[in-house]
């Protein structure tokens, strides 16, 4: 499978500030990548070195086999780039900024466009200037939809609109989708929405990347397991390194039920590992995770993610 | 070029409200000069040159920051993630601001230039003038522009680039002055210091901002800018250290006529050599005279024996500019101030040393006694003085012609003596470069007389400035008087049939001579002098050669 983005030990320095720490990235072709992380974690950064808005520190990045730093004008023609902090010439309308566009892309389609702005009910005469957050998310999106890229990247494109432009918005990129060969790169805080379309996910904290696989494998990697025991006990202190359980207070007191998360299915094939830990076990169930809940327990325990982490068995 | 029309099309509709502000600040004050009738009384009541020039430099800072602001070249703009390529984008906002800004105040300049009257030499020197004080600030507006994104980054910066664009340059300049390379290298490359400073600054802004838009850097614009600017000053170096290049003359819009060469053609320049003394030592020059032949009585060729201008240079680069003024008519500047060669000539070798000298009329050319040997060239220009208005001679009479205004506001006339107060109005660049200075002369036209006035005092007061546009015109009060030589009188009935002529001087021709000892005939002053043509009541030496003769 080629990648539309693969990028090799990017770093970026802002002074002593390291904000990405060699980030490793591969982005499927025709996949939609959810590109995940709490504020702070380095996407925006990262998106910007991959659209050469800013030069990395060291490492590359490959967008459609050129690296970031020779994209020129004409490999625009291919990539769309959505970010919820970039400069819309606010003083065009919707139709005069994409008036002022079309020229610039050879593979503009006039009827794909018109589809667009009956979709997402762009007021063509209006000032961007004038249009609502989610409405200048639309036109840019439209924007950027209407020359078929091969791919597309959004930058947070769903933070601050209501549910209603949400689903306008996921819709329309999943039809997008449905209709040719395009890799979507989306980076977002919206789990619920990028769990519905997502293929891949990526997960960034502080700067680094700590998972990047399929959301397929990565929901089949995490699982929820709830313990029931005859009497209760205290955590087990050789837990396994790959098990993650929220403590509300910090304090460890003796319980009946435990909920934790497990991301090594392998132990749980038998019920082997989980007796000998809890020995009074009654009953044990599993079920996977939402994307936001691998969310919050990797944002607690960033180190569970780490895909080669192997199991360390009993401590 | 599909491109660049499309990207200009969409910055004229951005900026269609400051470019008409612009046009307006533009036109209305063009269109009140035009109209308005001169008057040095009012003018001393209004004073606009800051309302105009300032909103222009204000307005044309504005525009310029939002054609660039809108379009950053780094950032997060929308088009640096489109497939809009950099180079069109720059040269539409160069192209805007040109046709937009520039060319507009070209226009109205020359419009205004046309409608008063001025001849093309003084337009085009106008203009340069104001692309002096105009393009400076406006380059360094582009780069504020191109490396800040609000407005009140870019005023910031576009005052530090500003003041320090012209600081940039001082380094070498002193340094070319220092090592005595300076001041010939300023008179003599071509385009005049000034315009070459302004050459530099506007080829480091183009530089700067086409960097930025290449590189998509922002922070580097600024530095290109004023390193540029320092780098490109150190060609100032090249006139002096390729004499080649330099050029022969630092009248402005010289003008080389057939007429005028014919004069040298005719009678060649006369140079009369006084030596020290006899003897076997070799002939050192001591003064140099030159007489040029004039045409009868015609006004037009009368010489005004005010200034010369001399340079002494050598090919390895040494130079030294004379400077005299005054002289007499005998032909020889006396030593003086500006003349003080023995001092400044002291361990300058003169082999092969070249003289260039400018003057109006009767050159006298006095170098000392320790130049030594002349061996070399001479090259002569010359000025031919065009009259460029006639004002009878009656109190109170105006006259608009060839762009100026000028009045009669009190005459004086004595049996020997006459006083003339004018109003005149009239681009200051006259009073800039003395080789275009006008001069004045009562001439008597039954009888072919003539009697030179000069300026005896001058107070001005700017009466009509565009100074930020592209004209600035000087209203001035001048006093002309001229004087008989003593024992001679004209009578009071001379000076009321006579007019008041005013003279243009123009570059009129060079004459290049070998300058080699043997080429020159020694001969007495007084026969050299005996042929220069005399004008009756002229000036004093006028007089005394009547009184050899």
């Amino acid at each position: 499978m080629t990648h539309a983005i693969e990028t090799t030990a990017l770093r970026r320095k802002f002074w002593r500030k390291e904000a990405v720490k060699g980030v490793d990235l591969a982005v499927p072709s025709g996949s939609i990548y959810a590109f995940l992380g709490p504020n702070g974690a380095g996407k925006t950064t990262t998106i910007k070195m991959l659209m050469n808005l800013l030069r990395p520190s060291s490492g590359e990045a490959h967008i459609l086999g050129t690296p970031s730093h020779r994209l020129r004008a004409r490999h625009f023609e291919s990539i769309g780039y959505v970010s919820e902090n970039q400069e819309l010439p606010e003083w065009m309308t919707v139709e005069r900024f994409l008036k002022y566009l079309k020229p610039f892309y050879p593979t503009w389609d006039d009827d794909f466009c018109a589809q667009l702005l009956d979709r997402f009910q762009l007021p063509l005469d209006r000032k961007l200037k004038h249009l609502s957050r989610g409405m200048k998310v639309k036109a840019s999106l439209v924007s950027s939809l209407v020359y078929h890229p091969q791919l597309l990247v959004l930058d947070e494109p769903f933070t601050g609109l209501d549910p209603l432009v949400r689903d306008q918005l996921v819709e329309g990129v999943l039809e997008l989708v449905d209709q040719g060969d395009w890799t979507v790169f989306i980076s977002s805080h919206d789990l619920q929405e990028v769990e519905n379309i997502a293929s891949h996910v990526g997960f960034l904290s502080d700067g680094q990347l700590l998972l990047s696989e399929s959301q397929e494998e990565l929901k089949g990697r995490f699982q929820e397991i709830e313990v029931v025991l005859e009497e209760p006990q205290l955590w087990p202190v050789d837990a396994p390194a790959s098990w993650h359980r929220a403590q509300v207070s910090g304090e460890d007191r003796a319980q009946r039920v435990f909920r934790f998360t497990a991301t090594n299915p392998k132990e749980l094939e038998d019920n082997h590992l989980l007796r000998s830990l809890f020995p009074g076990l009654v009953d044990s169930s599993q079920s996977s995770m939402s994307l936001r809940s691998i969310f919050v327990t990797l944002a607690e325990n960033p180190r569970i993610g780490l895909p080669s982490q192997a199991p360390e068995g009993h401590r | 070029m599909k491109h660049i029309l499309h990207l200009l099309h969409f910055d004229l509709l951005r900026t269609k409200g400051l470019l008409s502000l612009w046009l307006g600040a533009l036109i209305l004050p063009l269109f009140f000069l035009l109209t308005r009738e001169p008057s040095f009384e009012r003018a001393r009541l209004v004073e606009p040159e800051f309302p105009v020039g300032g909103l222009l430099i204000l307005l044309a800072a504005f525009l310029i920051a939002l054609v660039f602001h809108q379009h950053p070249p780094s950032g997060n703009s929308f088009w640096l993630t489109r497939p809009i390529p950099p180079i069109p984008m720059l040269v539409s906002k160069v192209s805007l601001l040109f046709l937009g800004m520039l060319l507009p105040a070209i226009a109205g300049n020359l419009i205004f230039g046309v409608a008063q009257g001025f001849e093309p030499e003084q337009i085009a020197s106008n203009l340069q003038e104001a692309a002096v004080v105009l393009f400076p600030p406006i380059a360094a507006a582009c780069v504020a522009a191109v490396s800040t994104r609000g407005l009140a980054h870019f005023l910031l910066l576009w005052i530090v680039v500003d003041v320090a664009t012209s600081w940039a340059t001082f380094p070498v300049e002193s340094a070319s002055q220092a090592v005595g390379l300076g001041a010939g290298s300023q008179e003599s490359w071509p385009l005049g210091w000034q315009q070459f400073e302004v050459l530099v600054v506007l080829v480091s802004c183009l530089l700067a901002i086409a960097a930025a838009y290449a590189w998509r850097n922002q922070k580097a614009t600024v530095l290109v800018f004023l390193g540029g600017s320092a780098l490109l000053s150190c060609l100032s170096f090249l006139p002096a250290l390729f004499p080649a290049l330099s050029s022969n003359g630092i009248c402005g819009g010289a003008e080389i006529s057939t007429e005028g060469l014919e004069i040298f053609q005719q009678r060649p320049a006369r140079f009369a050599m006084h030596y020290p003394g006899g003897g076997k030592a070799r002939p050192l020059l001591r003064s140099l005279s030159l007489d040029l032949e004039s045409k009868g009585s015609d006004p037009a060729t009368l010489f005004q024996p005010e200034f010369l201008t001399a340079q002494l240079s050598q090919p390895n680069g040494d130079s030294l500019r004379l400077v005299g003024r005054g002289g007499s008519w005998t032909g020889s500047i006396p030593f003086g101030k500006a003349l003080d060669i023995p001092t400044q000539l002291n361990g300058v070798p003169s082999r092969n040393l070249q003289v260039q000298i400018w003057a109006r009329q009767n050159l006298a050319f006095s170098p000392a006694e320790e130049l030594g040997e002349l061996d070399g060239s001479l090259r002569l220009r010359a000025f031919r003085f065009r009259p460029w208005l006639s004002l009878p001679l009656k109190q109170g009479a105006q006259v608009r012609n060839r762009g100026s205004a000028l009045s009669l506001s009190k005459v004086e006339f004595g049996p020997t003596r006459a006083r003339i107060r004018l109003l005149q109005s009239r681009p200051v660049t006259h009073q800039r470069n003395p080789n275009s200075a006008p001069t004045y002369a009562l001439v008597h036209r039954a009888r072919g007389e003539a009697l030179l006035l000069s300026e005896t005092s001058t107070s001005s007061q700017r009466f009509h400035s565009l100074k930020y546009l592209a004209m600035e015109v000087e209203r001035r009060e001048v006093v002309v008087e001229g004087t008989l030589p003593s024992g001679t009188s004209i009578g009071r009935d001379w000076f009321q049939q006579s007019e008041l002529v005013g003279l243009v001087p123009s570059c009129i021709g060079r004459v290049e001579v070998d300058l080699t000892p043997q080429e020159f005939q020694v001969e007495p002053l007084e026969e050299t002098l005996k042929q220069l043509p005399v004008y009756r009541g002229t000036t004093e030496k006028a007089a005394m050669l009547r009184a050899q003769g």
